[in-house]
């Protein structure tokens, strides 16, 4: 055949296959189907733990439903069922404790996949929808929660994300709440701990994503306002290499001069985040000046045994910094409670992922939302919602809302990369960040 | 502007590049088949690396090997179960790249699906990669020793096989024509496999230093696809120097290219995926041969000619 | 009846689902030239391959010494004495001169003999050696024709088949390729060959048949087909 007629061919299904590939991913069977629902028990409801039976008599009981549009694919594959796991504790603890109270009430969840995309999340959100959904738990990543912002307030569906922090879905009025604090906090946050750590000159690298581009434009703005020089790289994570962009790095730390005043904030996820890394710790240059990095920085992947110790060496020789939403202390019998339960559920600890920690608050929320409306309805959910957050304190801390419906009390970890005394590699911490008074406290050096 | 990192940066990429294409291209010439499951074979090369390595302590050496065994024999299985069977039956290429394109979506997910369970979505392989020596800004790794001569030694070993062994010569007379091969009595059937292995195995192992350079994800494959056709296309889909060359230029347009197209046109490193995508299209709007239909030897030959 | 080395018997093939020749008796007879002589269309190419096992066979069995190689794949067919020239495509064309001689005796293990076939092959066509190391795809008609024909016999064949050897060629070269043919008959190999230049093939074979519309319309030996008013009417009569 005709060589050029190939080569067109050729080029149309890649596109096409493209498509395939991005519409095939594997999405986790729902866990049920259907809305609201009034199902007549008339067998006998055995109480576990109890000595007695529960009344035989048969009880009106009335399910609500939850939706979780949680991504468990493409860039929160590893995250993403760590999170779902955490609402799912949540749930059955609400249920637990509904069933131990002899209440007819019952919530039930119903799981979709959100897939990490902006297509994906509506998809999933229309599925809930058609189910008769108004209650959500998600989506996960900042560009999912803008693009169903719209979806939402036409279908009067309110969503609680357990970890979008970016600008870009910050918007008053809507019926998408957000357990951490924004960046709107974080942004200032992390220009605040860098300048306070005497860098003058900083060149950040980020995703080309909302979260990346949204942070990076926040601290940028915040960190010329202390007085700082910015160099700002974002980068397309969806590439096989980016050894060019951390060349450009490698070249805009060295026109500052690699020195103790400048510093490198890195704001990636997982794979992109590890390519960087690994390129940055063989670049003589990058290895000479301090980094810093956002939430999404402080996550296994990055560690042993998910990656090579060499990069965790090289974390730790740039003394590496990394701010993260604040979970309360461990010594705090909440935070103890929930670690404890969901090791024992889940056979790993929730603190591979800081936001597990907020899906289990945002859960929590929006059980109780429903149960105090006790009408199924996303209206009447959009104005209890902010202020049960108000009147709850959880595995997070506090859960004021701001005007924009999101976290208002912006307190953040300060942690850095340690090896413990058993081998294992780990982000301890070692600092705090208060919001309202920008105080930066460091009991350890990073 | 220094370029010694770039420059390194292109050279690596490019070497990748072409270890992952000289199997495409090999089995493109040999079938006809625009294999997209191709990336499969340097995805599962990838995973075989990373785990032997990562999980059972095995060198990287061993681990290659054994990558070079898994791709060659999922290639293989590729070929027997769909591409054979639908070549028999007399399918047009038009069906067997669209069959290759399911083979690797099936195989991409029952990756992802292993990886998912296992917690090993991300997985880098923990080769121990360390600076040896420095070029200008630019550092030379471990790694670097590795790439570098598995590329070349693997088209080295490509290119005697091909030109002075029997098996080789026959794989190039059925390329070129399959009716007139068999008439000759040459086996195809047996020479496929042989193919298959071979093509499958070095992309393994290509997988596998990827697994180490880089980051492996069920996706790393496909992601990549797009600059294998590339270089394999630039090489005019039939010829090994041709791949090679292919793999360099777009290692070099993506990355010395982009560079100085950053420095001082200001364009954003983002836009790398699209230089591959220009060659793409350019090398068929104009010329379909690839490099490959550029006659280098001759025209020096001639140039020579002339000068003496 | 005479010693025939291939039989085809009531053979009905085509490709895919098109039935191309239908019933077809021909018989091969050892050492002898066969021609198979008819218009444009009229199965003779599709007859040749048969033989080597290129088409689909829906009816009938071929019979090589006895032997039924109906189902026999063609590279095995080539391995037992068949070979075989088509008449496009015959050659590499990405591969030297020598390198296709190479292909054409791949199935021998006779690594002494074959060299020395090949320098006689080289001492036959002596442009053959001269462009040895030039890729098939540079070579006039007539040298490609040659080439095809040179691989062919580097099989050591004892049956070869030629798909119209002669087409689109200068007449000059046409003499030399048939004077070469009856080298090869001479030198104990059976031909069978298909013409669309009928009175040529019929004046140098033993025995000729007519194909038309897939099917064969007459035989006889060839000088008889061309005494025959009635074929000749058919066949040769506008010319």
């Amino acid at each position: 055949m005709d060589t050029k007629v190939w080569g067109v061919l050729l080029i149309v299904v890649f596109l096409l296959g493209i498509g395939i590939g991005y519409m095939a991913k594997p999405s986790a069977p729902a866990a049920a189907t259907g809305g609201v629902k009034t199902v007549t028990v008339t067998t006998t409801i055995t109480k576990t733990g109890a000595a007695g039976t529960a009344p035989p008599k048969p009880a009106e009981q009335k399910e609500y439903v939850i939706g979780l549009a949680i991504a468990v694919t493409g860039g929160y594959a590893v995250d993403g069922p760590r999170r779902r796991n955490g609402a799912i504790l949540a749930i059955e603890q609400i249920n637990k404790m509904l069933e131990e109270a002899g209440s007819p009430v019952r919530l039930k969840y119903i799981h979709e996949d959100t897939k990490t995309s902006a297509e994906g999340a509506i998809a999933a959100l229309e599925k809930l929808n058609s189910a008769g959904v108004k209650m959500v738990v998600g989506p996960l990543a900042t560009s999912e929660c803008k693009a169903v912002l719209d979806f939402l307030k036409t279908n009067k569906i309110t969503a609680i994300s357990p970890s979008s922090t970016g600008t870009a879905a910050m918007v008053k009025g809507d019926f998408c709440f957000r357990a951490p604090s924004p960046d709107k906090y974080q942004g200032p946050a992390l220009a605040n701990i860098i300048w306070q750590q005497g860098i003058k000159k900083l060149v950040i690298l980020a995703r080309n994503d909302d979260y990346g581009k949204g942070l990076a434009d926040l601290v940028e703005e915040n960190f010329k306002k202390l007085g700082g020089q910015v160099e700002k790289i974002i980068y397309d994570h969806t590439q096989p290499d980016l050894s060019a962009d951390v060349e450009r790095a490698s070249n805009a730390v060295n026109k500052f001069g690699a020195d103790a005043e400048t510093g490198v904030l890195i704001i990636a996820f997982d794979d992109d985040g590890i390519k960087i890394l690994e390129a940055a710790r063989l670049d003589p240059t990058l290895s000479k000046v301090r980094w810093f990095g956002p939430d999404s920085m402080k996550r296994a992947t990055f560690l042993p045994p998910k990656s090579k110790e060499d990069i965790a060496l090289f974390l730790q020789k740039v003394h590496f910094m990394a701010t993260t939403p604040a979970v309360g202390s461990k010594d705090n019998p909440l935070v103890k409670e929930f670690i404890e339960e969901y090791t024992k559920k889940f056979g790993e600890s929730p603190e591979a992922s800081t936001y597990t920690f907020y899906a289990y608050d945002a859960a929590w929320i929006a059980g109780l939302t429903v149960l105090v409306a006790h009408k199924y309805d996303g209206v009447a959910f959009q104005k209890i919602l902010p202020v049960i957050a108000k009147h709850f304190y959880g595995v997070t801390g506090w859960k004021l809302l701001d005007e924009y419906g999101d976290a208002a009390v912006p307190i953040y970890d300060i942690v850095a990369p340690r090896k413990l005394p058993d081998g294992t590699w780990n982000f301890v911490p070692i600092g705090k960040y208060d919001g309202t008074t920008k105080a930066v406290t460091l009991f350890e050096q990073p | 502007m220094d370029i010694s990192v770039p420059l390194m940066n292109s050279l690596t990429l490019g070497s990748l590049y072409t270890l992952m294409a000289l199997g495409l291209t090999m089995s493109f010439s040999v079938t006809k088949i625009a294999n997209f499951a191709h990336a499969e074979l340097v995805t599962l090369g990838g995973y075989v690396t990373a785990l032997l390595v990562n999980w059972m302590g095995f060198g990287l050496a061993e681990s290659l090997v054994a990558a070079f065994f898994a791709s060659a024999l999922l290639a293989l299985a590729m070929d027997e179960l769909v591409f054979k069977p639908l070549t028999r039956r007399g399918s047009r290429t038009l069906y067997l790249l669209v069959a290759s394109i399911g083979i690797g979506l099936i195989v991409r997910y029952i990756l992802y699906i292993y990886a998912d369970l296992n917690g090993i979505i991300t997985i880098q392989t923990k080769a121990d990669i360390q600076i040896v020596s420095q070029v200008g800004r630019a550092a030379i790794t471990t790694m670097h020793l590795w790439i570098f001569p598995v590329t070349i030694i693997s088209v080295i070993l490509l290119h005697v096989m091909f030109h002075y062994t029997k098996v080789g010569k026959a794989l190039r007379a059925m390329a070129d024509n399959e009716d007139l091969a068999r008439v000759s009595g040459i086996r195809i059937y047996r020479l496929r496999r042989i193919m298959w292995v071979i093509a499958g195995g070095i992309t393994g192992v290509a997988g596998g230093l990827w697994s180490a350079y880089s980051v492996l994800t069920p996706e790393a494959g496909w992601q990549a696809l797009l600059r294998i056709f590339a270089a394999s296309i630039l090489g005019g889909l039939v010829s090994f120097w041709g791949t090679i060359a292919g793999g360099i230029i777009i290692g070099l347009a993506e990355n010395l290219g982009i560079s100085i197209a950053n420095e001082f046109f200001y364009v954003n490193t983002a836009y790398r995926p699209l230089v591959s995508f220009i060659i793409i299209v350019v090398v068929f709007l104009f010329k379909p041969t690839g490099l490959a239909g550029i006659d280098v030897i001759g025209w020096i030959k001639r140039k020579m000619g002339k000068g003496e | 009846m005479a010693d025939a080395i291939i039989q085809a018997r009531g053979i009905t093939a085509g490709y895919g689902k098109a039935i191309i020749i239908q019933d077809v008796n021909i018989d091969i007879e050892r050492g002898k030239i066969t021609a198979i002589v008819g218009p444009n269309g009229s199965g003779k190419s599709t007859f040749l391959k048969t033989i080597f096992g290129l088409t689909r066979v829906f009816k009938g069995q071929i019979i090589y010494e006895g032997r039924d190689i109906t189902k026999m794949l063609p590279e095995e067919r080539a391995r037992i004495g068949l070979g075989y020239v088509p008449q496009v495509n015959n050659v590499f064309p990405n591969l030297t001169v020598e390198e296709n001689l190479e292909m054409g005796a791949y199935a021998r293990t006779d690594k002494e003999q074959v060299k020395a076939d090949l320098e006689e092959i080289y001492s036959v066509f002596p442009i053959l050696r001269e462009r040895k190391k030039q890729k098939a795809g540079s070579l006039s008609g007539g040298e490609r024709q040659m080439l095809a024909m040179a691989m062919a016999l580097m099989g050591k064949p004892r049956v070869l088949l030629l798909d119209e050897p002669a087409a689109a060629l200068a007449p000059k070269v046409v003499t030399q390729i048939f004077t070469k043919i009856k080298e090869i008959v001479a030198s104990g190999v059976t031909i069978l060959l298909v013409e669309q230049h009928a009175k040529r093939a019929l004046n140098l074979c033993d025995m000729g048949y007519v194909m038309a519309g897939g099917r064969v319309v007459m035989k006889g030996p060839g000088k008889e087909l061309l005494a025959d008013e009635k074929f000749v009417e058919a066949f040769l009569g506008k010319r």
